[in-house]
C-alpha cells in the first residue's frame, strides 16, 4: 500500500469516512474533520506512519492527497 | 404560552441489558429472565458480573463518523433517542426548534473515557491524550449530543442525582413543560459505566452483591436473601409535550405525566434515611402535584434496587402512603441496576404497564422479606386494572425523586 491508500484506510477505520467520499481533492474539512478531529487525526497519524506529526500540520482546508503528500516526505526524510 | 396544563408521553426509546429497542426490552422484562452474567472485563475481580446491553455496536447504530467522538454513555443515549422521537411521529425538520428541550440524567459521565485516557497520559504524556477527552467525558455532553443530532434548541441540561437522575430529569422536564417554556422535552436518562474502577467502588462500599457462583441470581429485590445490587448500563428516553401540543398534531399519547415529587434526606452519604421519611416526602409531594389521593395509585415502579437497605426503607415508606397494597414490581430482577439511566427505563416500563394494563414479574422473587409488607409480583406478568402508577428512584446522597403517571 502507498501512503495514499494507507492514509485512506486510517480515515475510514478511525474516522468513519466512506470510500465514496474519498476523493484525493477532497478536504478534511468536507470530510467532517474539524480542527478537533485534526488534533486526534495527527496523533493518529504520528503512530501509524511512525513520523512526527504536528497539529500545524494539516488543517480543515488541506486535501487528503496533500496530507499523503506531506506524509510521504516526512517518510523520505526519515528513511 | 399558557402555563400548567397535562403532560403527554408522545414517544419511548428503551437500551437496555434486556435488548436495543422498546420491544425487545419490554418482551425481556415481562419475561423475568435476568440479564446479569460474568462479565469479561471485570475477570479476576471480586464481582465479575454485571447486566450489559448485549450485542451494542455502535459503529453499525450510529456510523463511525459520529460514534468515534463520543463515549459509550452517549452511544446508548443516541439510539435510544432516536427511537424514542421517532416513535413519536414528530419530524425534526419541521418542529419548532426553539420550543424543544432536552433533559438527560447520568451519574457517572464518560468514565470509561477518562480512564482510558488517563492511562494514555501515564504511558505517552500530554500529547497522548485525545483532545475528545472533555467532550467525551462530559456528563453535560449527553443532551448537548441529542441536541445536535435532532436539532433541539431549547433549554438542554443534565441533572445529576445518582441513581435518581433519570427521575429527576424528568420531572424536570415536565416543569418546562408546565412552565410554558418549551412544547416538546426530550428526557430519561443513559449510563455506561461498568469500568473495573467503578465496579471496584461500588464493591468497596459494599453496594453489590457478592453472588459470584450465581450471577443470574444475585439481582433479588424485596427477597430475604437479597445481598446487593447488580451494576447495569442503559439508556431510556421519553418524548413528553405539553397536551395541547400533542392533540393539535393529532399525536399518540401513550401516558399522562401527572406528577413529580422530590426530597432529600439529609441524613448519610450513602445509606438511606431508615425511617423512610424521605421518600414518604418525595411520594406525598408527587401525589399533591398531581391532584391524586394516595388510596387512586394502582401500581408502583418501585426503587427496589435488592440492597438490604433500599428495600426495607422502600417498603416502609410505600407500606405508609399506600396502605391498601397497590401492586409493586422492581424491574431490576432482570436489568439490574443502571444508576443515572435506571428512572428513564422504569418511567418508560410504568408507561409500558399503564397501556397494557400488565405489571412485570420482579426476577429472583423467591421468598419475600418478611419485614417488606407490600404486594410484590413475582413469578410471571399480572394483568390488572390500572390507570395510575408511581415510579420511585433514590439516589446516594439521599436524594429522592417520584413520577406519577397516568393512563393516557
Amino acid at each position: 500500500m502507498n501512503v495514499l491508500e494507507r492514509l485512506a484506510a486510517l480515515l475510514t477505520a478511525r474516522f468513519g469516512v466512506t470510500a465514496e467520499e474519498l476523493r484525493p481533492d477532497a478536504t478534511f474539512d468536507e470530510l467532517d474533520l474539524d480542527s478537533l478531529a485534526l488534533v486526534e487525526f495527527a496523533m493518529v497519524a504520528e503512530k501509524e506512519f511512525g513520523v512526527p506529526f504536528g497539529e500545524e500540520d494539516v488543517t480543515p482546508q488541506v486535501t487528503v492527497a496533500q496530507a499523503a503528500r506531506l506524509i510521504g516526505n516526512k517518510l523520505a526524510r526519515v528513511g | 404560552m399558557t402555563p400548567g396544563g397535562d403532560v403527554a408521553v408522545t414517544g419511548l426509546g428503551l437500551v437496555t441489558p434486556a435488548g436495543i429497542g422498546v420491544l425487545e426490552s419490554w418482551r425481556g422484562i415481562l419475561g423475568g429472565v435476568p440479564t446479569a452474567a460474568v462479565d469479561p472485563e471485570l475477570e479476576g475481580m471480586p464481582v465479575d458480573f454485571s447486566c450489559r446491553v448485549p450485542g451494542f455496536d455502535a459503529d453499525e447504530l450510529l456510523g463511525r463518523r459520529t460514534a468515534w467522538r463520543l463515549d459509550r454513555y452517549v452511544h446508548l443515549a443516541l439510539v435510544a433517542a432516536r427511537e424514542a422521537i421517532l416513535d413519536s411521529g414528530l419530524d425534526p425538520r419541521e418542529w419548532d426548534s426553539t420550543r424543544v428541550g432536552v433533559v438527560m440524567g447520568n451519574a457517572l459521565g464518560g468514565v470509561r473515557t477518562f480512564e482510558e485516557q488517563h492511562s494514555a497520559m501515564l504511558r505517552e504524556g500530554t500529547k497522548g491524550v485525545s483532545p475528545m477527552l472533555i467532550p467525551m467525558m462530559g456528563i453535560n455532553m449527553v443532551a448537548g449530543y441529542i441536541a445536535i443530532d435532532c436539532g433541539a434548541q431549547g433549554p438542554n441540561l443534565v441533572t445529576t442525582t445518582a441513581c435518581a437522575s433519570a427521575t429527576t430529569a424528568i420531572g424536570t422536564a415536565r416543569e418546562l413543560l408546565r412552565a410554558g417554556r418549551c412544547d416538546i422535552v426530550i428526557a430519561g436518562g443513559a449510563e455506561a459505566g461498568l469500568t473495573r474502577p467503578v465496579v471496584a467502588g461500588f464493591t468497596r462500599m459494599g453496594a453489590l452483591s457478592g453472588r459470584v457462583a450465581d450471577p443470574a441470581g444475585a439481582s433479588r429485590p424485596f427477597d430475604g436473601d437479597r445481598d446487593g445490587f447488580v451494576a447495569a448500563e442503559g439508556a431510556g428516553v421519553l418524548i413528553l409535550e405539553r397536551m395541547e401540543h400533542a392533540r393539535a398534531r393529532r399525536a399518540r399519547v401513550r401516558a399522562r405525566l401527572v406528577g413529580y415529587g422530590a426530597s432529600a434526606d439529609a441524613h448519610h452519604a450513602t445509606a438511606p434515611d431508615p425511617t423512610g421519611d424521605g421518600v414518604e416526602q418525595a411520594i406525598r409531594m408527587a401525589l399533591l402535584d398531581a391532584g391524586i389521593g394516595a388510596v387512586d395509585v394502582d401500581h408502583v415502579n418501585a426503587h427496589g434496587t435488592a440492597t438490604p437497605l433500599n428495600d426495607i426503607t422502600e417498603g416502609r415508606a410505600l407500606r405508609r402512603v399506600f396502605p391498601h397494597r397497590p401492586s409493586v414490581t422492581s424491574v431490576k430482577g432482570v436489568t439490574g441496576h443502571a444508576l443515572g439511566a435506571a428512572g428513564a427505563i422504569e418511567a418508560a416500563c410504568t408507561v409500558l404497564s399503564l397501556e397494557e394494563e400488565r405489571v412485570p414479574p420482579t426476577a429472583n422473587l423467591e421468598r419475600q422479606d418478611p419485614d417488606i409488607d407490600l404486594d410484590v409480583v413475582a413469578g410471571g406478568v399480572r394483568e390488572e386494572r390500572m390507570s395510575v402508577a408511581v415510579s420511585n428512584s433514590f439516589g446516594f446522597g439521599g436524594q429522592n425523586a417520584v413520577l406519577v403517571l397516568a393512563a393516557a
